[in-house]
């Protein structure tokens, strides 16, 4: 389903069009709640938040623009909410004489760089599962190519082929990253 | 080599292969922390992470109660209507001083939320029309305003037959006959000195 037609269902009111944006966001969601809040459950918190939101707020959505922008927009407020949240509790339980206000503390470095790793992340989401596992195998487990070969049960040339072929495909998907920033 | 071998060379943690063709391109030299700064992203175990399989299901779960939650409301607002207009037209067939109405119409909200309810029991006499409305669901006129019963010819004269604040039993009165004026209407009116109907129109005879 295209995203004009996804967020026009969503908008009147067809909570079955939520399925869709879940299916096609719901990674670059999570990770920017994972990456700045630093938990899983936290981030599965502040992940539900955005849809839920989303999903309540989508009849003011503008269906000329892109729903990937709204989206992150929408999941960064909702991390930082959960994060605000969990600094307040924090603060009771250890009853925090600091006197510092949790509302207007400053947000930690985990919160910086949020949309650019909404970009890396759904520009991996756009290769095949191919060529994830090598990118994954390579540069997140760090194994050489002869151990992602055995790893993923393919040639060792299959994995230099396909590795270069990967990182061709995430630069360009970058690319506008890289105009919009520079 | 070129721009696009060099990014994805930075991508890739193979510094050495692009860095001849960095130090000779300014753009690329320009950007190379920010592909730098990715490169560390991709080892990061964020970008790499899945929600649970449950995530979904907790997800639509809750947006599924929500939204049968606003449905049960609404149901429940138009249940209300219904109970205050059998209320108003049960009053009105009880009143009338024993004498049944000549006619009987029910007013359709435009302004106002349709949940509200206003019934016009009339009656023909020789000094004109004697109007009693039975008003249910009607928020109370604002400070400074008050809502008036207006009746109007075909060719666009305007009469008031009184007004009123807010819901109950209104009686009303007109020295025009219902035949000459046959539109009823009701107006939010804002107490100054214009004594002509104001533009906003609250309930109305359609059809």
């Amino acid at each position: 389903m295209d995203a004009v037609r996804m967020m026009r269902r969503l908008a009147a009111g067809d909570s079955d069009a939520l399925r869709p944006l879940y299916d096609r966001y719901a990674r670059a969601v999570f990770t920017v709640c994972y990456r700045s809040l630093g938990e899983r459950t936290l981030a599965e918190d502040a992940t539900q938040q955005t849809f839920f939101q989303a999903w309540r707020a989508a009849a003011t959505f503008d269906l000329d623009r892109d729903p990937g922008p709204w989206l992150y927009a929408i999941a960064r407020r909702a991390a930082v909410d959960v994060y605000r949240r969990e600094r307040r509790h924090r603060s009771t339980i250890i009853t925090d004489l600091r006197g510092e206000d949790p509302e207007i503390a400053v947000l930690p470095p985990s919160f910086e760089g949020m949309w650019e790793a909404w970009e890396v992340r759904t520009a991996v989401d756009r290769l095949s599962s191919e060529e994830q596992a090598v990118i994954k195998a390579t540069v997140f487990l760090g194994l050489t190519h002869q151990e992602a070969a055995e790893s993923l049960g393919i040639p060792v040339g299959t994995v230099k082929s396909r590795t270069y072929r990967a990182h061709r495909r995430l630069a360009d998907l970058l690319a506008h990253v890289r105009e919009a920033t520079a | 080599m070129s721009c696009d071998d060099a990014r994805a060379a930075l991508l890739a943690g193979d510094i050495e292969s692009a860095a001849s063709h960095i130090a000779s391109c300014r753009s690329c030299r320009a950007d190379e922390a920010s592909w730098r700064r990715w490169r560390e992203m991709l080892m990061e175990p964020s970008i790499w992470e899945e929600p649970s399989d449950h995530l979904a299901g907790r997800i639509f779960e809750r947006v599924g109660s929500a939204a049968a939650g606003s449905a049960a409301s609404r149901i429940r607002r138009l249940w209300v209507a219904a109970a205050a207009l059998l209320v108003v037209l049960t009053g009105a067939l009880i009143f009338a001083n024993g004498r049944a109405p000549d006619w009987s119409i029910p007013l359709v909200a435009i302004v106002a939320d349709p949940g509200t309810a206003v019934v016009v029991n009339g009656w023909n006499t020789s000094t004109g029309t004697r109007m009693e409305l039975h008003v249910a669901g009607i928020d109370p006129a604002p400070d400074g305003h008050y809502y008036e019963i207006w009746m109007t010819s075909p060719d666009g004269r305007h009469v008031s037959a009184g007004s009123f604040r807010g819901e109950g039993t209104v009686a009303a009165w007109a020295a025009v006959k219902r035949s000459e004026f046959p539109r009823i209407w009701i107006t939010l009116e804002k107490m100054d000195d214009n004594l002509g109907p104001s533009p906003t129109t609250y309930f109305d005879i359609v059809g």
